[in-house]
This record gives C-alpha cells, structure tokens and sequence, in this order.
C-alpha cells in the first residue's frame, strides 16, 4: 500500500509535465489571436506605460485579458481593413526612427536596453515590430477618417466660447486669447476627438459585421 | 483502505503541484532542440492534409532550435490552411530536447442539404436556396437557426404560417463533411382575409378589392396575391394611372382562423395621358413603344426611351429624317399630359450602300456588320438613321483598329440619288485606312510549367501580325483560362508594347506570373441511392493527384447530366477559402425519381376513314381521329443509366403499345448507344388493309462528331394483313393476305447540320439507310432496301427560308421467293413461289410529310380492280418550300412544290411529267399549295391547302360488274405539327 502511495506521488508529476505552449485565443475573420500574442501585447503594454512586468496572476484575471484581447481585435479589423489598400503604404519611416531612437536613449547601450526588455519577455525586434505596426494603423486610420472630418465654424465658435474660455479662466489666466489665435489649436482638437469619435463608430461597425469567435 | 493521514497528505500535494505547475514546468523551452513535430486530430477524425505537407508548411521543424515565434506562426499558417477550427501546441520534455505536439481540430463543411416538405410549391429548388447553405462552405451550427428561418419566410410566402421545421446534420469525421437534412410539414394552408388599403388610392378601395378577385376561400400563396396585385396595377392602368404604386406592406396572420390579412400600400399618382401629335399612331402601338405603361412610372429615361422607340418606328417606314419631341405638361387634377410631338419630314428610300477606298476589306465583309441597310422587297424604304449609321461607321473603324489600322478614319456622305427623284437616298462610305501596324518582336516570359510553343499555340498574336488590342484581350483570356484549367488558379498576366525603330512596328511582350499550383486531394462522392458509383467514376474527368482544372469539373457535371438519371448535379471545392494547395473535390448528386407516368389525349384529323364497302372511297373522307395515349418509364434501371419504357396510343386509327430497353454509353462510350424494342402494331392509315405487326429489334447508335451518326439495326417482325380489310383484287388477297415473318438488318448514316431542327433556317440534313431481309436473318421474304434523302435550308435574307427535299427510295427482291398455298376455285390448293414484297413493307406516299397532291399514303400504284392504294418498291418525291413570316414572330406562311411518285418497280422509275393513258401511274405528279404556319413550343402548327396539278386517273371495277374511270380530287387539305420535312 504504501509502495503504491508512493508512486502515485512520483507519478502525478510526470502526467502534469506535457504543456500548452501556445494556442488560438479568438479568431478573427480569418485571422487568429494566439494566446502567446495576448502575453507579448500585455507586456508591451506595460513597458510603454511603465508598469511592472505582467505575472502569471495578472494573466489569470479574465477582465484583464479580455482587455488586452479587444485591443487585438480591434487591430486586427483594422488591418483586415488595410488590406483593402494594397497599393497605399501607411506609415511615417522617419517618425517610426524618431520613437524608436527616443526609446533608445533612454539607456547607457543596448545590452542594458535588451536587459530591460527582456524583463518583459520582450526583445528588441518585439518592439520594432509593434512601433512599425501601431504606426502603420495609426496613419491607416487618419488615412480614412481624416477627410470626413467637416468641422464648421459654428462648432469651432461654441468650443472657444463654452470649452476653451471657461478653462481658461478656471486655470486663473487673466488675458484670453482671442479666437483667432487658438483656431488652428481648436480645430487641431476638435479633429481629433472627430476622428476618435468616428473610429469607434468604424470599429463598432466593424465588429457587428465581422465573425469573431473567442475560443479561450 | 488508505489510511486518513496519507489520503490528506495526497491531496495536500496534489493542490500544491496544480497552484505552483505553472512555475514549476513552465520550463524555458526556448533555444532547446525540437526532436519531434507530430500532428493529432483532437477528436477521432482523419486528417484529410498529409502529414508531410503540414511539416513542409510551418517553421518550426524537427531538428531545430525551439523558437516561441515559429511556433506562433505555425499556429497562423495551420489556421490559414482553412482545415482546422482549433489549433494548439503541446510541448514535453524528450531526451535533451523538447517534442512538440500540434493539437489539430478539423473543420466541418457543408455536404447534402436536403429539404423533404411535405408540399410544393415552394419547389423544392427554392427551399434548398432558402436555407443558404452551400456545398463546401465552411459549417457552423449557428447557421442552422437561419436556415430555418429561411425556410420559414419562404413558406410564409406561400401561405404557410405555422410550419414545423425539424433540422438534422450529421458530420462525417473521415470527409470533414456535414449532410443536413430538414423535415418540413408546412401544415394548412392559410387564407386570404381581409385586405386594407392605405395611403393615397383615389380609386375607392372596394373597387380595388374587387379588381383582385380574390374570392373567400382564395389561398394565400405567392401566385394569387400577385395575381390580385397584377389586377388592381391593370385597374389603374386601364384608367390611365399609369404611374401607380402598388406595395403589399403587410401580411397580418391570424392562428385562430387561419386566415390572413393583407394591407396594401397604393399611391395612385396622377393620370398620365400619352399622345402622339404630328403623325398618325394606334392607340396599341403607342402602348408598345412607350415604355411606361409597361414600367408603371414617368420619369426622363422612359420618355427618352420612349422618344427613340417611335424614332426606329418611323425609320421602319422610312421617315429617316424624322424628329421628336417629348412634352410634358402637368394640368392640375386632370393629370399629365405626355405628348410625343412628331415632325415626320419626308418619306425616303435608302436605294444604295457604296464603300470606297477599302483595299484591306472587301465591301461583303464591311457590309455584313452595318446595321443600316439598303431596300429591298421585305423592307421597301430600307433601314437608315443618322444613329444608325453612326454606329456603323464606329464599327468598321474599330474592325480596321483591331487589325492594325491604328490611323483608319472612316466617314460617310449622303447623296439624294437624282437620278430616281429627291426621296432616293445614297450612302457612300469613305475609308481611309492609313499604314498597318504590324507586330515585331514576341516574347512570351514567365511561364515555368509550360513550353513558350505551348502558350504560342493559344495566342493570335505573332511577330509580322497586324497589332491590335483587342487582339491581346483575347490572349489574355486564352492564357488565363489555360493556366486556370491546368491548376494554377492565382495566375496572372501582363503586357507590354514599344514602338519599334523600324515605321509601324511594335514589339510586344507577354509577362506571366503563374503562382502555385493545386491539386485535387481527395474526391467524396455523395447522393447515390440507386445509381453506382461506377458510372459515376467513369464520367469524372479528373482523379486523384491531377491539377485543379475548372473545365475538367465542367465537363464532369454535364456528363453526370447527359447520364439522364440525375435531376441535380453540384460540384464545389471543400475549404474554398482556404490557403491549401491540395483540394478535395465534392460531387453531391440529386436521384431523378424514377418511375414516370403519362397520360394523353389527343387526335389526328385527315383524309382517313373506315373501312367501307364503297369502294369508290378511295381516298376516303375527313375524318377526326381521337387517341388516347399511356407511357410509363423506368430510368436508373439497375444502377446504370438505362431505360425501360412502355408506350401505348390508341385510336379508330392506330392501336400501338412498344415495350423498349434504352443502353446509352455503351461500355462507357459516349458515342455509342444501344437499344432493344418489342412492338406491336395495328394500322389502318392505309385505306387499302388493316396489318397487325410484331416486331422485335435491336439497334446500335455511333455518334462521330457533332454532325454524323451511325445506326446499325436488326429487327424480326411478323406483320399480318386483315383478309377482311384488303382492297384489293381477288387473285392478289391469297399472296398479300398471307402474313409474313420478316427478319432485317439496316445501317443507317445521318449527317445533321441544321441550326434547329424543329424550325430550320440553315443547314442540311442527309439521311441513307441501306438493309437487306434475308432468310440468313429469319425472313421468309428476301429483298433489299435502299432509302436517301438530302434536305437542305437557305436563309435569303429577313427571315425567308428557302427549304428544299429530294428522296430517293429503291427496294428489290431477289432470290427464288418463298412458297405459298393458296385455294383455287374455293376447293383445290396448290402452291406457288412468288418474290412479292409483303405489301406492308412497300414504300407508301402521300400526305403532309410527303406529297401534299395526295391524301395520306394514296401515291402510287393501284389495284386494278378496287383502286386502293398499292404502295410499290420506288419512291422518287422532290419537295420545294419558300418560308416566309407573315406577322411578327408566330405567324409564317409557305408557298411549296412537290413533286415525286411511288412506283411497282426500279424499272418504273421515269421523269415523264404527264400521264400517259388511265391506269398507267407511271409518271410524276406535281402539286402546289399554300400554308400557314404558327409557332407553338413544341414546334409550328401546320395548315397546308395542295392543288394536284396532274391527278391520276385508273379504272375501279363498279357494284355493278362495270370497269369505271375515277380521279383522285385536286384538292387537299392538312393539319399536323412540325414542318414537312
């Protein structure tokens, strides 16, 4: 009896020893979101933001993941969007150098830059790879949403009267600058939150037509 | 028993191994040696991809280095295969290395979908495209709710409203397929209740209703609520509301009654009155040429249309110079007027159509491509208008660019011809052609799989061709569709030209890209219930392992339906969307049903008659003829694509019943089709007897080319005259009364070239049948038979036909005869040898299909005594006809001649044009006639009226002992289906 206690203890271990190394987390369309994909995005995540490093805990909470997994969805309806496009190439060469020298910088060399990443399970070609990514989305979208943006200058009138001037003077300013100085800033706002608005109009859009199908 | 402290201890441990196994075997696979890369299906399916092509296709490969990233990407490109719905990737430690498993969970498609209801309509076609569900698509149970929401909505529009629609699906692990079956029981059929009109109708809604007839019991199926909607639009129509709108918004079922209730959406709109001022038009033309009273609505492109509707009209009767004007005038509450104002200008006649300065082109090639047309005796003012010859001049400019007259202008001058008076128009056109360019250097780059000769051979373009666009857009689709049935479906091509040093020429290249290859994996059969699979494998054009070829799974499908034995035929790709080189092909295939019954009624009207004693009848007399008809057919007979059939007709006339066995595709032959009959046979469309025949036979049916076809017969017959029927004199009833076994064998040659051979403008048709009956085959009665006969059709011009016939019949017996016993003086027998051809077998004239100048089967030889109709053993008949239409595309008329005769023997045959004295038949009989023709579906309705210009004369032997002179009438009249020959 105890001889089969016995290897039952030191079986158990063996039977646990096979692992899932990676799998499909959702399919998108005809794309598919690994599970080590939504690891890599969360670290990613967190090195930008400069959070600490994702553990296996916080990879166990479900909000969090479907947080991260959304993310990846939505990029990939976007670059099923782009596919659209072939011919366009998106994204700025010399503001990718820019973000990507500015990241650099920030360290003595690059063993010390590889020592930091790696404490994410990051590399390098990682980063690279999603600078150049988000970059190409990002132009995609300004791409296909700037234009639609139709701001009159009744909108641009009622944020300088009803948004900007009360800030202002909320901040203590005693001298407000007149429309005409901060149209250019107002309009560059008001573009954005436009664009903003309309992407997640497109990407709810997007979704409703798409098939997406969460495995895990 | 384990002890309590030890199973806690277990348990303790076993938590601990699970909470921490993450950290303790999450071991750093990274960088380790891959000693192993299986593939497993998650569940017990067989993996349709073979196992080397999944190795081949992902980075990470046994030997090498564990990389985290090549096994994402494996992941990504087992997905892309389109093959598998899950993917995952196991790891475990093995040796010094690691050893990966690929966990594969395949993907289902879509196979037979089957809808079995219990009520049609909807048909069951349209059920089957109600559920959506494709051959091949990819399957997901979530499509099965919409599927039947489908067949839902489609019952609903036949008035079926509270269906019971039970689905079923059945997956097959081993084919990656799903069949899916829906049981339907529409249950009752509703009604139509009430019916509520709203919006802006003008028309009392009651009237409206009434316009429907729909009466208190109608069904509320799609055809009678459109067959009430159709009314009310006619209601409107014909109360000049041409522009109503008529929209049925809602359909209100009520489960208690059964009933439904309809709400009608109308807005009638406003009167539209359409007049033509200027010129004289009927109201039933205007309502043909102006579109919107068949549109139902007035906009600016209907009055367009409508414009240039009455402009063709009035170029028709040569008013060429013609202009119009569409007015709109809104006059309050009385409506629209829409007035078409007309200047007519004058009446011209296109006299001539002259070309010059055309060298490269003779005048019949640029003429027979315009439209505009010279004046002739069908279209008395010609076809011209200024558009017309427009388009013309286009056409012939493009016809000069695409053979290399890049620079060719054409032009036209329009001439009054003063020589015929000011109403004469000419027309010269005016070619210029310039230099021809001309192609120089050809390459053709980029093709790996194939031979540039190969490709030569399917392009036009050549170096010293003329260059020419249009040229290369037909090379492009004959490269393309090359490549596409030779497996390469991604192929691409490009193309490029540069002048040349030398004056008019260019160099051209062709730059293929052909992509990847795919073949055909795996081929799942499905459907057969009765049919094997044999004769299916012999109609498949492709096998396993040969390129994907779209013209290959064409002609596949069009051999399983020249097989007659299915009603529906589906071929798909499984995973079409997938990224995978190696295809299954699907062949999903619908049974026909089987068995079909037949009933039928109809009748034969002619110069007929009964068998009377007068014998002056000789002709007989109109008489209609009712017939009745059954059939009954078996196909799929055994499995194969044979037929067993049985047909009946009985009438006063004919009693017919034929048992036949039909063997298309001999040993898989398509060229080669056998088939066997037994007959039975009881006529009297010969006044002269009545025979009863049996027959057996067999023939054998080769097909060579589209044109030619063979057929080799033998055929046992026994035929008995009727003694009592027999017209004939006394001494001749013992030798044809006799009845005669008859053994046959025929080859016959058929060359058919004739567009449509129910209604034939061009072509020919050529028929010889060459047969021998001889003892050596059974027969009692030896002689041989020769029969030909060469038709052939002209199109003159319009759509007048010039149709003409000759036949030629010849049969002789040969041999010492057979022997026969027959009764002399009533008492003695004695037996005589005679070599007579059974008069059954005689060829007979006469009739709509023959002779018009005769009734049916009345050419020919007679009786010496009684004047019935003999038949003989030559048959020379000449048949002349001038098609012509007389009103639109139904109604045609023939003017025709025909001229021939049946003669006792070869030697009889003669061209004398008249007879010689009463009773000599020997000579050629004319007739001429006048017909009418109306085209039904089923081929044009025959009316012939023939005057027999030389009738013949012959003695009858009157009740009074007397020999008397007697005619055959000049006149026939005849009614039957199809043309006469």
């Amino acid at each position: 009896m105890t001889l089969r206690l016995c290897l039952l203890f030191l079986l158990v271990p063996s039977l646990l020893h096979a692992e899932i190394v990676d799998r499909i987390a959702a399919i998108v369309g005809n794309s598919v979101i690994t599970s080590s994909e939504i690891m890599e995005e969360a670290n990613y995540r967190a090195y930008i933001n400069s959070q600490p490093p994702v553990d296996d805990a916080r990879m166990r909470d479900i909000s969090f993941i479907a947080a991260v997994q959304d993310r990846l969805i939505e990029q990939t309806l976007l670059a099923e969007a782009q596919k659209g496009f072939p011919q366009a190439s998106f994204g700025d060469e010399s503001q990718f150098e820019q973000s990507l020298q500015k990241l650099r910088s920030r360290f003595p060399s690059s063993e010390a830059l590889h020592s930091d990443l790696a404490r994410y399970a990051l590399t390098e070609e990682h980063m690279i790879a999603h600078l150049r990514e988000e970059q190409a989305i990002m132009a995609f979208v300004d791409f296909r949403l700037r234009p639609q943006v139709r701001l009159t200058e009744d909108q641009l009138q009622v944020y300088y009267q009803q948004t900007l001037l009360p800030q202002l003077r909320s901040e203590g300013q005693a001298t407000l600058p007149p429309f005409d100085d901060v149209k250019a800033e107002i309009t560059r706002v008001l573009t954005e939150q436009e664009i903003n608005r309309l992407l997640d109009e497109w990407l709810k859009n997007l979704r409703s037509s798409a098939s997406i199908k969460i495995l895990e | 028993m384990i002890p309590r402290h030890l199973a806690a201890i277990w348990c303790v441990w076993m938590i601990s191994l699970v909470a921490v196994s993450p950290l303790l075997f999450a071991a750093d696979w990274e960088g380790l040696p891959v000693v192993a890369v299986q593939f497993q299906p998650q569940n017990s399916e067989r993996l349709l991809m073979p196992i080397a092509t999944l190795q081949e296709l992902i980075p990470q490969k046994t030997g090498q280095p564990f990389r985290g990233a090549d096994i994402r990407e494996s992941i990504h490109r087992l997905f892309a295969t389109g093959r598998f719905a899950d993917v995952q990737a196991d790891a475990q430690p093995s040796g010094d290395g690691v050893s990966i498993t690929f966990l594969l969970k395949s993907r289902y498609f879509i196979g037979l979908v089957n809808v079995q209801s219990d009520v049609s309509p909807p048909s069951t076609n349209q059920l089957h495209n109600a559920t959506q569900l494709r051959l091949g698509q990819l399957f997901d149970e979530a499509q099965i709710q919409p599927a039947v929401e489908g067949l839902r909505r489609i019952l609903e529009q036949e008035g079926y409203f509270q269906p019971r629609i039970e689905p079923h699906w059945q997956p097959n692990p081993q084919t990656q397929q799903v069949n899916l079956d829906f049981v339907v029981q529409a249950g009752e059929q509703a009604r139509i209740g009430q019916v509520i009109v709203t919006g802006n109708s003008v028309l009392p809604p009651q009237v409206l209703i009434r316009q429907a007839n729909w009466d208190a019991e109608e069904k509320a199926d799609s055809s009678s609520v459109e067959k009430g909607l159709a009314g009310i639009r006619k209601y409107y129509q014909d109360n000049d509301y041409l522009a109503a709108r008529l929209l049925l918004e809602n359909k209100q079922f009520h489960p208690d009654s059964n009933r439904v209730d309809l709400q009608l959406n109308v807005e009638a709109g406003s009167k539209v009155l359409v007049t033509v001022t200027g010129a004289s038009v009927s109201r039933s033309q205007i309502r043909r040429l102006i579109p919107v009273y068949e549109e139902g609505m007035l906009d600016e492109d209907l009055m367009d249309e409508g414009t240039r509707n009455l402009a063709s009209y009035f170029e028709s009767q040569g008013y060429f110079d013609s202009s119009i004007q569409a007015e709109r005038e809104s006059r309050g509450d009385d409506g629209i007027v829409l007035n078409y104002r007309v200047n007519l200008g004058t009446r011209q006649r296109l006299r001539d159509i002259r070309l010059e300065g055309n060298s490269y082109f003779q005048d019949a090639v640029l003429l027979e491509r315009m439209q505009i047309e010279p004046a002739r005796w069908t279209q008395r003012h010609g076809r011209f208008s200024t558009r017309l010859l427009e388009r013309d001049l286009a056409t012939i400019r493009a016809l000069y660019q695409a053979n290399g007259f890049l620079q060719a202008v054409i032009m036209a001058a329009l001439e009054k011809d003063s020589d015929n008076g000011e109403n004469e128009l000419m027309v010269t056109v005016q070619v210029q052609e310039g230099p021809q360019m001309r192609v120089g250097n050809f390459n053709i780059l980029g093709a790996r799989s194939f031979s540039p000769e190969n490709l030569q051979s399917l392009v036009n373009v050549a170096s010293g061709q003329p260059y020419s666009e249009s040229l290369v857009a037909a090379d492009r689709e004959a490269i393309l569709n090359f490549y596409f049935n030779a497996g390469f479906p991604s192929a691409s091509f490009q193309w490029t030209a540069t002048p040349s040093e030398a004056p008019n020429i260019m160099d051209m290249e062709y730059v293929l890209e052909e992509g990847e290859r795919e073949f055909i994996s795996n081929i799942f059969v499905d459907g057969l219930e009765f049919t094997r699979r044999g004769i299916v494998n012999r109609q498949l054009q492709f096998g396993n392992g040969s390129p994907l070829s779209q013209s290959a799974l064409l002609d596949t499908q069009r051999r399983l339906y020249d097989l007659g034995i299915f009603t529906q035929v589906e071929m798909a790709i499984q995973n079409a969307q997938g990224q995978e080189r190696q295809r299954n092909v699907l062949v999903y295939m619908e049974e026909a049903p089987r068995y079909t019954v037949r009933v039928g009624l109809g009748a034969d009207v002619g110069r007929f008659g009964g068998n009377t004693e007068e014998t002056q009848e000789v002709e007989g007399a109109i008489e209609i003829s009712p017939n009745i008809s059954f059939d009954a057919t078996k196909i799929n007979v055994g499995g194969r694509p044979h037929t067993l059939g049985f047909r009946s007709r009985f009438s006063s006339l004919q009693k017919r019943s034929a048992l036949t066995y039909i063997a298309p595709r001999l040993f898989n032959n398509p060229w080669l089709n056998g088939s066997a009959r037994a007959f039975f046979d009881e006529t009297r469309d010969v006044r002269t007897f009545t025979a009863r025949r049996w027959e057996g036979s067999m023939q054998f049916e080769m097909k060579k080319g589209r044109s030619n076809t063979f057929w080799s017969r033998y055929a046992f017959r026994r035929i008995t005259v009727d003694t009592d029927t027999l017209r004939i004199s006394e001494n001749q009833i013992p030798i044809l009364s006799r009845s005669v076994l008859v053994g046959f064998v025929d080859q016959n040659w058929a060359r058919d070239t004739r567009d449509n051979p129910t209604n034939t403008q061009r072509g020919s048709f050529t028929n010889a049948d060459a047969g021998v009956a001889s003892s050596w085959f059974g027969s009692q009665a030896d002689f041989t038979r020769f029969v030909f006969q060469n038709s052939t059709y002209h199109l003159l011009g319009g759509r007048v036909v010039l149709a003409r016939s000759f036949q030629l019949g010849l049969q002789a017996p040969f041999g010492e005869g057979r022997r026969i016993t027959v009764a002399s003086d009533g008492s003695v027998s004695q037996e005589i040898l005679t070599r007579e051809i059974p008069i059954a077998e005689r060829f007979f004239a006469g009739g709509g299909n023959s002779h018009r100048g005769f009734a049916v089967n009345q050419a020919g030889p007679r009786d010496p005594e009684t004047g019935f109709a003999l038949g003989g053993n030559a048959l020379l008949m000449n048949n002349v006809e001038l098609r012509f239409p007389v009103w639109g595309n139904n109604l045609g008329a023939v003017l025709f001649h025909d001229a021939g005769n049946i003669f006792a023997r070869i030697k009889d045959l003669t061209f004398r044009q008249s007879q010689r004295e009463t009773g000599n038949l020997r000579y050629v009989s004319h007739a001429l006639g006048f017909g009418l023709r109306y085209q039904t579906p089923v081929g044009p309705i025959r009316f012939d009226l023939g005057r027999h210009m030389n009738p013949p004369s012959f003695f009858v032997r009157g009740a009074d002992g007397a020999m008397a002179t007697q005619s055959l009438s000049r006149w026939q009249f005849l009614v039957s289906i199809g043309q006469s020959f």
